[in-house]
């Protein structure tokens, strides 16, 4: 009676197959009323969550303390954050346009939420016995697949993932454009930029991948790292998961990459007109994004929840729920170290400069991609096939030393931002310079 | 409704009004906005037609490049805001009018056309769509049936020369090319792994029929009228080269291919009527001669046996499949064929030969044999039967035997007036049990609500009572036994929605193979005037008022500051990258301290 009732509870440790086998197989809603649960309260909850160690995180950075007066350390801040911002009022400019506006954090929030469907957090059984996209019978166990812990599994996961990602574009220009503001209007102007421009490496970089694994399914990925090991683990790995990650925190708009919202120069960028759970939506949809991006690159490059070298759990604990628990708590540890470094990163440089952002994306990224992508073929002919990594890593890494020292040679430009449209401006009057002589 | 399909309608509705909006929305935005809810509902039509990575790219490519760069595109125009309404010269709306009325033209007969890649069919005419999508409407008319031992399919020889396999339900599984004349005789092999086909140019084709794949092409057999043929059960991994395959013609000679090239056999003084290979390999041939012959092919022996009796003209003959003991799943990828059907009943399990014989001198009248081929025993005689049998069929688990029986031509019947004439004129399937406790029922009587033509086929399947049938010119229907009563499956061919629908694709056949030079001819007509006309509204614009001459003053002077304005703040970009410590207010250039700052310069 109680059994079926706690099944949404047990779906994200144990899964449907773990259900079944103890079971607690319910009907098909109740799968899917799990994953609900999951996507409507332990994802914002999180995220709650991640806002306030970002606030303590950065306090510390910053030689203070951060937030610590609501409850033990501050633990229930981020309550008191939500309740704020509900209780606030909405406030929406006259000259607005009112559905636009309401849509536009709505259609942020969304994309966000539909990156997390395809992670696979963990398996559903600890059996391999789910046949690859693309075969129609895998005779040995070897061939086979641990079906992953997702919400939903598709043989182009990976592909709906940057497809989900790529909305969140629409959602900045929209909230720019609906708020009849200017400073919101040049802030998703410079977003769509940003964000159209670093798609590209964010995708490039993650081509690699799907030549190691031969297929967009990130259950696929998952158990190609469970064969070859981390993806991480090579120079083109490892090229490509900076690569990644610079490129995905340039898709978040954090700094050093947000412009968007740069507040010493246009307010508050796009959402300069958002005001109560609007501009929270805003808030989760930006935290949400961070952690599905941590999330990708974990799944991606880091192996999902496995340790270094080993497959452990998988093949020595039978128990679902016990290697659910492991792999899921391995996986959460690792998407929190991810988490980290993009706090860090943001306590430590500087805000780039619009031209500066754009040549970084154009002339360094990209190329370092596309050069990249050769070389992981390289290493999938040498380090992978032949079983030689110690030659793979002779041929490859140089390779990679040079492309980025090259790159990062030719983008280099000296001087001040170029200004557009200086010939029309008004030429300051020339004024007495300081003399040198003196 | 399925769910589905309901999902399918409300998405198609969203989609229409979503591109309706994006044509007549004012606002330039709000057009881009629909333009993008229309693509999202294209990549939802994706996923209902389980294309998933079409359905991603989709959304990556049209809503996260196509529509970002239509909108960039409205914010770099004047009209950033969307506040001034879009609105048109005359010139521009009549050929974007034309346009749009030519491109719908063009897409309402190009994708209703039968066209399809090489070597694939046409939209119109795939058979295994996926869900969401309804099974085929209407159809070709075919030549020959055939049911499927194993009770899972039926395959028919069409008239637009394709095999087609059917489930049972009705439902178009696989459409198979024979490449060359129609075919003119189906049959499937004992174990229902095969299914063969034969046309009247000495050609036979054999495929697995989970696979689709062709397992055997052999050509060079005598030309003629083919009526019947026959495969054997294949060997295990076998690639078809140790197939026996058998066709038989109106000229009663057999074809058999042992090897590539075929082997006469002189087996009949009629038309071969019907032949089937048994599982161990011989092969069963019945003829209008009244005779069932048995040949061992190996050794070339055969023996004869009478089917029916002095003037008694054969009206149809059937024989029936006889599953092998042990179904050979030939396919390991297929889903596994169902159970054997259980024995067959009345002791009859060789192959059986039934029989519809007319009788001479008595037109309107005929006799129904049903003979077990190795014993030579009677399972079933009925005699003094109404009507001109023009197709039996018998069931391959030895259960059931069907015939299709046309009307007595009825003025020259003696009894005809004892008739009720209404319902006699109809054709009639009749169904006889060959189990032995019903033996001597009545038969069960489907009426047939239209003409089904002298050459009409009907095919009765095992497990429950299922029947095809395929009358002249139309497409196949089948019948099932629900609760006891016969009725036509819920097949959508004589609906008048099948009209419907059927139409366009028959208009867009005709359009397309025809008319693809005039319609790119039109295109650039178009094309043409479009270009004509915007050169025409240009100049129309060229003759508006200008500017008035303050305003463009104004708009040349640049920024309208005075020069004073600027001197009294000098270097202002100079102080934001001074050192942290200086924060005190950009020196003088006069002031003493501008020597010292001199270095960062």
């Amino acid at each position: 009676m109680i059994a079926p009732l706690l099944n949404p509870v047990f779906l994200l440790a144990v899964g449907d197959d773990g259900l079944r086998r103890a079971g607690l197989a319910g009907p098909a809603w109740l799968y899917w009323a799990g994953w609900l649960l999951v996507f409507l309260v332990v994802f914002p909850g999180i995220v709650a969550y991640i806002v306030l160690a970002e606030r303590k995180l950065a306090g510390r950075f910053q030689d203070r303390i951060g937030p610590n007066r609501v409850g033990p350390f501050g633990l229930l801040q981020p309550i008191a954050d939500a309740i704020k911002l509900v209780t606030k009022e909405n406030l929406v400019p006259r000259s607005a346009d009112a559905f636009v506006h309401l849509l536009a954090p709505v259609l942020l929030m969304i994309s966000a939420f539909l990156v997390l469907a395809v992670i696979p957090f963990g398996v559903r059984s600890t059996d391999r016995d789910m046949i690859p996209f693309g075969l129609a019978e895998a005779p040995d166990e070897a061939s086979r697949w641990y079906p992953g812990l997702a919400a939903v599994d598709t043989a182009s996961g990976l592909l709906y993932l940057i497809a989900a990602a790529s909305l969140s574009v629409l959602g900045i220009f929209l909230a720019g454009w609906s708020s009849r503001n200017k400073f919101a209007l040049i802030g998703s102007m410079r977003g769509v930029a940003q964000l159209v421009s670093y798609e590209i490496p964010q995708v490039l970089s993650l081509v690699p991948v799907i030549l190691w694994t031969g297929s967009l399914s990130l259950v696929g990925i998952f158990n190609a790292q469970l064969d070859q090991g981390w993806f991480l683990f090579s120079p083109p790995g490892i090229a490509a998961f900076v690569l990644l990650v610079i490129a995905s925190i340039a898709e978040v708009n954090r700094a050093p990459f947000d412009l968007p919202e740069a507040e010493s120069e246009i307010i508050a960028g796009y959402h300069t007109e958002y005001s109560g759970m609007r501009f929270g939506l805003f808030f989760l949809a930006e935290y949400l994004a961070i952690f599905g991006i941590s999330c990708l690159a974990v799944a991606t490059f880091l192996g999902g929840g496995t340790l270094p070298g080993t497959t452990w759990p998988l093949g020595s604990v039978d128990s679902v729920i016990l290697a659910n628990v492991i792999l899921v708590g391995i996986f959460g540890v690792k998407v929190a170290l991810m988490i980290f470094l993009v706090f860090w990163v943001r306590a430590t440089l500087p805000r780039m400069r619009v031209d500066r952002l754009m040549n970084f994306a154009w002339k360094v990224l990209i190329p370092l991609c596309l050069v990249n992508i050769l070389v992981a073929a390289a290493w999938l002919e040498v380090g992978v096939r032949r079983g030689q990594p110690l030659l793979g890593w002779l041929v490859t890494l140089p390779v990679l030393i040079v492309a980025v020292a090259g790159f990062v040679r030719l983008s280099r430009t000296e001087g001040p931002a170029p200004v557009l449209g200086k010939a029309t401006l008004a030429q300051p009057t020339p004024t007495p310079t300081p003399s040198r002589s003196l | 409704m399925s769910p589905l399909q309901l999902i399918f309608l409300i998405v198609s509705t969203v989609g229409l009004l979503t591109a309706l909006g994006t044509v007549l929305a004012r606002n330039l935005v709000h057009a881009a906005l629909f333009l993008v809810a229309f693509f999202f509902t294209i990549a939802c039509q994706f996923v209902l037609l389980e294309a998933e990575f079409l359905a991603a790219m989709q959304v990556l490519i049209y809503i996260g490049a196509v529509s970002i760069l239509l909108l960039f595109g409205i914010m770099l125009t004047r009209n950033v805001q969307g506040d001034e309404t879009t609105g048109g010269h005359w010139a521009w709306k009549l050929p974007a009018g034309l346009v749009a009325l030519g491109v719908l033209g063009v897409l309402l007969f190009g994708i209703n056309a039968e066209r399809g890649r090489p070597g694939q069919e046409s939209w119109a005419r795939i058979g295994s769509r996926p869900g969401g999508v309804n099974p085929r409407i209407g159809g070709p008319a075919s030549h020959a049936l055939a049911y499927s031992a194993s009770g899972q399919f039926v395959a028919s020889a069409d008239a637009d020369g394709r095999v087609r396999l059917w489930t049972i339900a009705g439902n178009q599984r696989a459409v198979l090319h024979p490449e060359g004349l129609a075919p003119s005789a189906v049959a499937f092999s004992p174990d229902s792994s095969l299914v063969v086909s034969a046309d009247d140019r000495g050609r036979v084709r054999a495929w697995q029929t989970l696979s689709n794949r062709t397992i055997l092409d052999r050509s060079g057999g005598r030309p003629g009228s083919i009526t019947s043929v026959a495969v054997s059960p294949p060997q295990f991994e076998d690639d078809g080269a140790n197939l026996l395959v058998a066709a038989g013609g109106r000229d009663g000679i057999v074809r058999v291919w042992v090897g590539p090239e075929p082997v006469e056999l002189d087996a009949h003084d009629g038309a071969v009527l019907a032949m089937t290979f048994t599982p161990e390999g011989h092969l069963i041939t019945a003829g209008a001669d009244r005779r069932v012959v048995t040949w061992n092919l190996s050794t070339g022996e055969s023996t004869s046996i009478a089917s029916s009796g002095e003037g008694q003209p054969i009206g149809a003959v059937a024989l029936s499949l006889v599953p092998p003991p042990e179904p050979i799943a030939s396919d390991p990828q297929g889903p596994p064929p169902p159970p054997p059907p259980p024995p067959a009943a009345g002791g009859a399990v060789g192959p059986l030969v039934a029989v519809a014989s007319l009788v001479s001198g008595s037109p309107g009248r005929w006799d129904l044999r049903v003979l077990n081929i190795p014993d030579r025993a009677e399972v079933v005689a009925v005699e003094g039967l109404r009507g001109v049998p023009i197709a039996v069929s018998l069931a391959s688990d030895a259960r059931r035997v069907a015939a299709l029986v046309l009307p007595a031509p009825g003025s020259d019947s003696a009894d005809a007036e004892a008739e009720a004439d209404d319902a006699e004129i109809r054709p009639v399937i009749q169904v006889w049990s060959l189990d032995p406790e019903s033996n001597g029922a009545d038969p069960v009587e489907i009426a047939l609500t239209g003409p089904v033509g002298p050459f009409a086929q009907i095919a009765a399947g095992p497990q429950g009572i299922r029947l095809a049938l395929a009358p002249e010119g139309r497409p196949i229907t089948f019948y099932d036994d629900r609760d006891g009563a016969w009725a036509a499956s819920a097949s959508p061919t004589t609906t008048t929605a099948a009209v419907i629908a059927d139409m366009p694709r028959a208009v867009g056949l005709e359009l397309m193979t025809r008319s693809v030079v005039p319609f790119e001819v039109a295109g650039l007509m178009l094309t043409a005037a479009l270009v004509g006309a915007i050169v025409l509204a240009r100049q129309e614009r060229r003759d508006a008022p200008k500017l008035s001459e303050a305003l463009a003053d104004r708009l040349a002077s640049g920024r309208p500051l005075p020069p004073s304005g600027l001197a009294g703040d000098p270097e202002p970009a100079a102080a934001p990258a001074g050192p942290p410590g200086g924060s005190r207010p950009p020196a003088r250039p006069e002031s003493p301290g501008a020597a010292t700052r001199s270095p960062q310069s």
